[in-house]
């Protein structure tokens, strides 16, 4: 076999495979039937954007270097191609559910794939475990998913509680260095802006931090420039935008453009991206992001999957949710091999197995992983350096943020 | 039936009519509207055309000028203009021969000024400067749109309006000018002065197809007369003779 | 209340709202004139801002240059789509209801087309550049430069337009069509042409305004519609088939969404937008400027 097979190829050589099984019964018929892995992507409105640079470009590479190793080990059938079957969610949550109802019902994949963002996860999730499907969200970031006590739910990221203390720790220890006390925090109005925003608030009134602004915006905005002048107006030192992509480079575009730069500015998704970095060249310098990952740190297979990821896509991985979507593809990877495609055995191995991947260590406690810390990244000469927490850190933070370029 | 040409006309009929319509049916849906009519309009004349509210005038004028649209179809008939035929044509192309329509309702531009409206009268018959000469010679037939020329069309009163409708008209220097009821809605003193200028313009060499409802004074301007009923022509003949006719005094003049 | 902060939101407001009145005028060229509804107006937009962006990019072509670029491109894609989809319509239109339901349905299409060719040719990912996006220090406030530079163009362009309907004959006609098409018929006014140079002119005002919205914000394949919506809003506030009205229209909607979402939220732009749909429907059907407008005793002609 060809040790690069487009999706294409794969599915005609694939097919071939599986008239030659019929015509010859006893040849090979295990190794010829793929492993059926369903998802849906948003290719299209709002979500599309974090969809298409975090998720999608990761699940194609995954399943491109599974089969050029001869495809998926599954335990006891030896190794079988993987075919994607996926759809366009068009960012629309009940289409999502309505297509991954169709993915386990009609089509019968043997596993799925989650879609993008914690809403999409959130409406997904319970009829994921309604059938038993274990699925892994990469870009999950909620406590109330937590509570719906879904058991074959697992998020991998660090959740809006561990998330945001980190923040608010990496704060206080900023306070201690200079003179910082008005804060300013917009969100999107989304289950991830919400989560998070009701997740931080109480820790900066704790913290004692003088919280001048905290207003919610549509996903979607087209304009913040009104809202970013009279949070100048207010004086505040640290800016937090619990964003989404769009709204992540409006944010920032806007506030250079209305002179509005402040001690401390902290974006969510979207900071991370290598686009924000080619967007805003020199004006990146110093801005703030949630979670972080860089090739440096120091786990096994970090630096080799930023290197295929760049040369089968010529563009770098985001900076955050990328790696962890690869993570949670090596984990689902390990677990089939070790238990084959037996979903509820492969439940009962996720919730007893730490995980070595290109993340660091994880390992789910009642669905979450409790191994990856809430982490602060931040643009440094091109790289986003993870600052916070010490011990995790790749560098130290720059603080105050210099001036926009 | 003979008809008396006025003398000291600048045009004869001698070269046949001018507008010949023969056997036209026309359709609104799947209603009709115009039932195998025939009339002629000869150069130079004042025709009539009475009738009562719905009987087809208006629908028959717009027939003539083109103006098809929504569910008004031409069934079967002829319409020749100098032995030309007009059927299927657009508006566009009928003004370019010599055809001036004025609506009922009068159809002006109200928000565009009265010297605008009157360019647009013009523009696409006429060349820049024989543009500027029929303005001159519209502001001399009616002196009262050169004071009004900055003035919007909208702002006009009703009689007003009526005259800006017909000046424009005449800026497209017209062989045919056709006028669907110019005195409605006037008062009676404006109602004499738009029958006088029908008069003048006739005078001007410009062959008019006037329909009224308006019936008495508008046959005793008119040399002929039609008058339709039910889409229909019922009766034709000299606009006095009309105006004698018992049909006529009964029906229309109350008599 | 801090009074220098109010002018400063409401100013803002206005440098946007010169943008929103550019692609209104361009809309009620359209809807105005001939009853086309296009819904995919937003999406010439989008396509404009597209043109400009690639051609910033990957030719170093100033941004502002790029409108000789796009302008014409694009309203000259327009007229031929104008030929291709409404004429055979408008021909065979029967009343202004089906007119309007059927443009409509085209454009609807339209719509889809163009937004999946964008995504085809130019993916989902978000893509902007970044022109004069330093602060701009007016009396004590603060602007984007390149927000007040859009402005002046947006406000340069329409001058022109507004130089082209009111000074040439063939604007004169324009505004006759709109106002009495079937005046304009009679005055021998070949219809078709002039719908197809204004459907061009609207698209293509749309992409001018796509040029200067690259210029300020990202653009992904989904830009068009909310634009849409706005101009549909302003054309109805300023009154069908009235340019000035439009351009009052767009500025008076941009200080308004500007002052109600910083007394309120961002959230609540669209429902600011909406709200203002709503009470013009309500309280003056035909829009504030109207000139078409029946006046009170003014019997309605047939």
């Amino acid at each position: 076999m060809a040790t690069t097979l487009d999706r294409r190829t794969f599915l005609k050589v694939a097919g071939g495979g599986v008239a030659a099984a019929a015509l010859f019964p006893r040849i090979g018929r295990a190794q010829a039937t793929p492993v059926r892995i369903g998802f849906t992507l948003s290719a299209t409105g709002p979500y599309s954007v974090g969809a298409g640079i975090t998720q999608g470009p990761n699940y194609h590479l995954w399943v491109e270097q599974v089969n050029a190793k001869g495809g998926l080990l599954v335990r006891g059938q030896g190794r079988r191609p993987v075919q994607l079957i996926h759809h366009d969610d068009r960012s629309e949550i009940e289409t999502a559910v309505r297509l991954y109802e169709k993915l386990i019902t009609e089509d019968k994949v043997d596993l799925l794939l989650p879609p993008w963002g914690t809403a999409m996860n959130f409406a997904v999730a319970p009829v994921a475990n309604k059938h038993g499907y274990p699925l892994i969200g990469p870009t999950v970031g909620s406590m109330k998913l937590y509570e719906l006590n879904l058991p074959y739910f697992y998020a991998v990221l660090a959740q809006p509680d561990s998330m945001m203390r980190a923040l608010a720790e990496f704060l206080k220890d900023l306070r201690s260095q200079a003179r910082i006390n008005k804060v300013a925090v917009i969100h999107v109005a989304d289950l991830f802006g919400l989560e998070h925003q009701a997740a931080l608030m109480p820790l900066l009134r704790e913290a004692g931090f003088d919280v001048v602004e905290a207003k919610s915006y549509p996903l979607g905005v087209k304009d913040l420039s009104d809202l970013l002048k009279s949070i100048k107006a207010k004086g505040a030192e640290v800016f937090i935008a619990l964003s989404y992509p769009p709204d992540t480079i409006l944010a920032t575009t806007q506030a250079k453009a209305v002179d509005f730069n402040p001690a401390v500015f902290y974006g969510a998704v979207g900071t991370a991206f290598p686009f924000f970095r080619d967007r805003f060249k020199a004006s990146a310098e110093g801005v703030f992001g949630i979670g972080a990952w860089n090739p440096k740190v120091p786990y096994p297979g970090a630096k080799e999957y930023f290197d295929a990821h760049v040369r089968k896509w010529q563009k770098e991985p985001d900076r955050w949710a990328s790696a962890f979507t690869y993570a949670t593809l090596q984990i689902l990877e390990q677990a089939v091999g070790q238990v084959s495609l037996d979903r509820a055995r492969i439940k009962s191995y996720l919730d007893a197995t730490e995980f070595s991947t290109v993340v660091g260590p994880i390992r789910f406690t009642r669905g979450l992983n409790r191994a990856t810390p809430g982490m602060v990244g931040q643009w440094q000469k091109g790289e986003f350096e993870v600052v916070w927490p010490r011990d995790r850190a790749t560098a130290r933070p720059i603080f105050p943020k210099p001036a926009w370029q | 039936m003979s008809v008396g040409v006025a003398a000291g006309q600048p045009l004869t009929d001698s070269a046949g009519p001018l507008l010949e319509v023969g056997g036209l049916q026309a359709e609104y849906g799947d209603i009709p509207v115009l039932w195998d009519l025939s009339l002629t309009v000869r150069a130079g004349e004042i025709l009539a055309l009475v009738g009562a509210n719905g009987a087809g005038k208006t629908t028959l004028l717009r027939v003539l000028s083109g103006l098809l649209e929504g569910f008004l179809k031409v069934r079967r008939g002829t319409i020749r203009l100098r032995g030309q035929a007009l059927k299927g044509l657009d508006p566009a192309e009928i003004v370019a021969r010599g055809i001036a329509h004025v609506p009922e309702g009068r159809h002006l531009f109200p928000g565009l000024t009265v010297l605008e409206n009157l360019k647009l009268g013009g523009y696409m018959r006429l060349a820049r400067a024989d543009r500027r000469a029929s303005l001159e010679q519209v502001f001399e037939t009616l002196p009262l749109l050169r004071d009004r020329w900055r003035q919007l069309a909208g702002t006009l009163s009703g009689g007003e309006q009526q005259l800006l409708a017909i000046g424009r008209a005449l800026m497209q220097r017209p062989t045919l000018l056709m006028l669907d009821e110019p005195s409605l809605g006037l008062a009676p003193r404006l109602v004499a002065m738009v029958f006088e200028l029908v008069g003048r313009i006739r005078a001007g060499g410009v062959t008019v197809l006037l329909v009224e409802q308006n019936v008495r004074q508008a046959l005793a301007l008119a040399d002929r007369g039609y008058v339709l009923e039910a889409g229909r022509i019922v009766l034709e003949g000299r606009g006095g003779e009309l105006l004698e006719h018992p049909k006529v005094k009964r029906a229309y003049l109350g008599l | 209340m801090n009074v220098a902060l109010l002018l400063d939101v409401a100013a803002g407001g206005l440098l946007m709202g010169g943008l929103y009145a550019l692609i209104a005028v361009g809309l009620n060229l359209q809807y105005g004139l001939m009853r086309v509804l296009n819904v995919a107006h937003g999406e010439f937009l989008m396509i404009g801002g597209y043109l400009t962006y690639m051609l910033h990019v990957h030719l170093g072509v100033n941004p502002l240059v790029s409108i000789l670029v796009s302008g014409p491109v694009v309203f000259a894609g327009g007229m031929g789509i104008h030929a291709l989809l409404f004429r055979g319509l408008l021909r065979l239109k029967r009343t202004q209801e089906e007119l309007e339901a059927n443009s409509l349905l085209i454009s609807f299409g339209l719509l889809f087309i163009l937004q999946n060719a964008a995504l085809l040719l130019w993916s989902a990912d978000i893509k902007g550049y970044q022109y004069l996006d330093r602060p701009l220090h007016v009396l004590g406030a603060v602007f984007p430069t390149n927000r007040v530079v859009a402005f002046g163009v947006a406000a340069m362009v329409t001058a022109l337009l507004f130089v082209f309907l009111k000074g040439t004959l063939a604007g004169t006609t324009v505004r006759a069509l709109m106002q009495d098409p079937v005046g304009a018929r009679l005055m021998g006014v070949k219809v078709p042409r002039v719908h197809g140079l204004c459907f061009g002119l609207g698209v293509g005002l749309a992409a001018v305004t796509g040029s200067l919205v690259s210029m300020l914000f990202e653009l992904t394949p989904f830009i068009g519609l909310p634009y849409t919506i706005t101009a549909l809003v302003v054309v109805i506030l300023g009154g069908l088939g009235s340019v000035t009205g439009s351009l009052l229209g767009g500025l008076i909607l941009g200080v308004l969404e500007s002052l109600g979402v910083h007394f309120t939220a961002p959230d609540l732009r669209m429902v600011i937008s909406y709200g203002v749909l709503a009470l013009i429907l309500v309280l003056r059907p035909y829009g504030l400027f109207n000139p078409l407008a029946p006046r009170p005793g003014q019997a309605s002609q047939a």
